[in-house]
């Protein structure tokens, strides 16, 4: 890739982050929650090219090196810790500091005890932030 | 050899799969209750059987086909629920959306099911009447103790490799030999977090909590008995086995600052040998933290580059044994204080990136999760004797499947065992199959 390339890249991604932030204080979209997440299991996602991550993945197939139960104990600990993080790239924290559930509690909670998939991760988030007070659009 | 023969057996048990059955039932289609079917009955109890969700569930008078208000009720049900069914799909849109159409058909073509939260269950009978007893090939192999019951994602069962022994006899030099590699545990305490009777956490799943605070969550004990090795008759010089008996008390411990998860393992044994001779008495601790962002104990997530991916595993432990009677072991007698470590390092060359890009084809697909190798460094020093146990070994492997499930291994093993005090320096070649 040459230089005006990568500025260009640059400056699309810069784009595309400061209008999702723009929906910060209260809202945020069910897009900008997938792109979230894609972004905490791969830091190289670029929100500007779609999402890339099919929503079916087992979760089990996100924990590498680790059993599934051992890999959602991991997982609900180490979201959590992250969610209240600054994340530059972000500008924001990545989570903005709701706390995702490990029990589920239908309809307004799915653990992470009880996901199977990506797709229930992201509705696990929507409940969550729903639950913390933000408006999911 | 004229004569061989050899019984072999595993202990695990085994799942049998249930045939799928009609699960319509004739009943109520019986409309002159006559206890018969007739033709026109049977008719319309296979069309709905044919066809569940829309003409069983609106075809109310039973004519095997949808009149006018019948398919009113149809359109207005699929009015109302319009709004629920596109939450349900609110995730694929999203990932489909403005995607070529020649893309799209060839990941939907080969992408996984879809799955649906699975809430764990409280066993049958109650929270006392979880699985209790393991029988299994090694302490790795009892999965944490964790049974299809409760734990939601996967059965560890049907992966466990479970207890084996192999009986030979050879009829020209009239010898006998015995192995048994197997462990039979009995859970007496388990409060695992993966179990609906979980005790620890609050019946509100948004309680607040803080996860850099490090705090217990899970623990178990449970008596095991372990046997590992060969018995010959006549006696052979090199014939090694240990039988071993003792408890494990663990506890996992979540959040803190550094580390995600950790267990803490005690487990106070007793050891002899298959003929009763040898007597050893000891305790051993370890330590196994979970960092996945240091890459420690696994990962969360995409690999660290498409070229080559790594992870890396530790365990600190404290051995401490009295040998009584060295019986087939190469101790000796008097006390043993042992401390040290485990690491391993894991590589994969070419990891799989599809998942996390699942529209972009993999530069290497020939090669994607066909290569690994695997460094691991055992040290131990022994205190009072000031014994120092070096064993380390390296393996580069090629998965023959792509789904690694069967694979060809060089191995190399250097130093000595600090179980056995044997010195090794082995190369091992190999075929390795996993079911």
């Amino acid at each position: 890739m040459g230089k005006k390339a990568k500025k260009k890249a640059a400056k699309r991604r810069q784009g595309v982050v400061a209008a999702f932030t723009a929906t910060g204080g209260g809202s945020i979209s069910r897009d900008e929650i997938y792109h979230r997440l894609e972004w905490y299991f791969d830091h190289s996602h670029d929100p500007g090219r779609g999402h890339t991550i099919d929503p079916n993945t087992p979760i089990d197939s996100l924990f590498q090196g680790m059993d599934p139960a051992t890999g959602r104990e991991v997982l609900w600990v180490n979201i959590n810790k992250i969610s209240p993080t600054y994340i530059p790239a972000w500008r924001s924290a990545l989570f903005h500091g709701v706390q995702f559930p490990w029990i589920s509690q239908p309809p307004i909670a799915i653990g992470i005890r009880d996901i199977q998939s990506l797709g229930n991760l992201i509705n696990s988030a929507v409940l969550t932030y729903r639950h913390f007070g933000w408006n999911v659009t | 050899m004229r004569t061989f023969v050899a019984v072999a057996f595993t202990l695990t048990s085994f799942i049998n799969t249930a045939q799928a059955g009609e699960t319509l039932s004739a009943a109520i289609y019986d409309r002159n209750k006559d206890g018969v079917l007739d033709e026109a009955e049977a008719l319309v109890w296979r069309l709905h059987a044919q066809d569940p969700k829309v003409l069983a569930k609106y075809d109310a008078n039973f004519n095997g086909r949808l009149d006018l208000d019948e398919a009113e009720k149809l359109r207005a049900d699929n009015a109302r629920t319009f709004s629920e069914r596109s939450q349900s799909v609110a995730n694929d849109v999203l990932f489909f959306k403005n995607r070529k159409v020649a893309d799209i058909d060839k990941v939907a073509a080969s992408r996984p099911p879809p799955a649906t939260p699975t809430e764990a269950k409280i066993p049958l009978g109650g929270c006392g009447n979880d699985q209790r007893l393991f029988v299994r090939r090694d302490r790795l192999d009892t999965y944490q103790f964790r049974d299809s019951t409760f734990v939601t994602g996967f059965v560890p069962r049907t992966k466990a490799k479970g207890a084996s022994a192999s009986f030979t006899h050879d009829d020209i030099a009239q010898t006998d030999s015995l192995t048994v590699n197997g462990r039979v545990s009995y859970v007496i305490v388990k409060n695992d977090p993966m179990s609906p009777c979980f005790e620890g956490i609050s019946s509100d799943p948004y309680a607040k909590r803080d996860f850099n605070t490090p705090s217990l969550f899970g623990s178990t004990v449970a008596l095991w008995t372990d046997a590992q090795g060969t018995v010959n008759s006549p006696r052979t010089k090199n014939e090694k086995s240990a039988l071993k008996s003792g408890f494990d008390a663990q506890v996992s411990i979540a959040g803190g600052p550094l580390f995600d998860l950790q267990y803490l393992i005690a487990s106070p044994y007793a050891q002899t040998d298959f003929r009763g001779d040898a007597r050893v008495y000891g305790m051993t601790a370890a330590w196994e933290p979970i960092a996945p962002n240091l890459r420690l104990g696994g990962t969360l997530g995409a690999p660290a580059s498409s070229y080559l991916d790594w992870f890396w595993q530790f365990r600190a432990e404290a051995d401490v044994k009295r040998v009584d009677a060295v019986g087939a072991t190469a101790l000796m007698r008097g006390d043993y204080v042992w401390g040290g470590a485990m690491a391993r390092l894991h590589l994969t060359p070419f990891p799989d990136r599809s998942i996390y890009d699942a529209f972009s084809p993999s530069p290497f697909p020939d090669l994607v999760n066909r290569l690994y190798a695997d460094l691991t460094v055992n040290y131990h020093r022994e205190f009072d004797r000031g014994i120092d146990a070096l064993l380390w070994a390296a393996e580069v492997g090629f998965n023959i499947t792509p789904d690694g499930g069967a694979s060809i291994s060089v191995r190399y093993t250097d130093g000595k065992d600090k179980d056995t005090l044997i010195k090794q320096r082995q190369y091992l070649v190999a075929l390795n199959y996993k079911f």
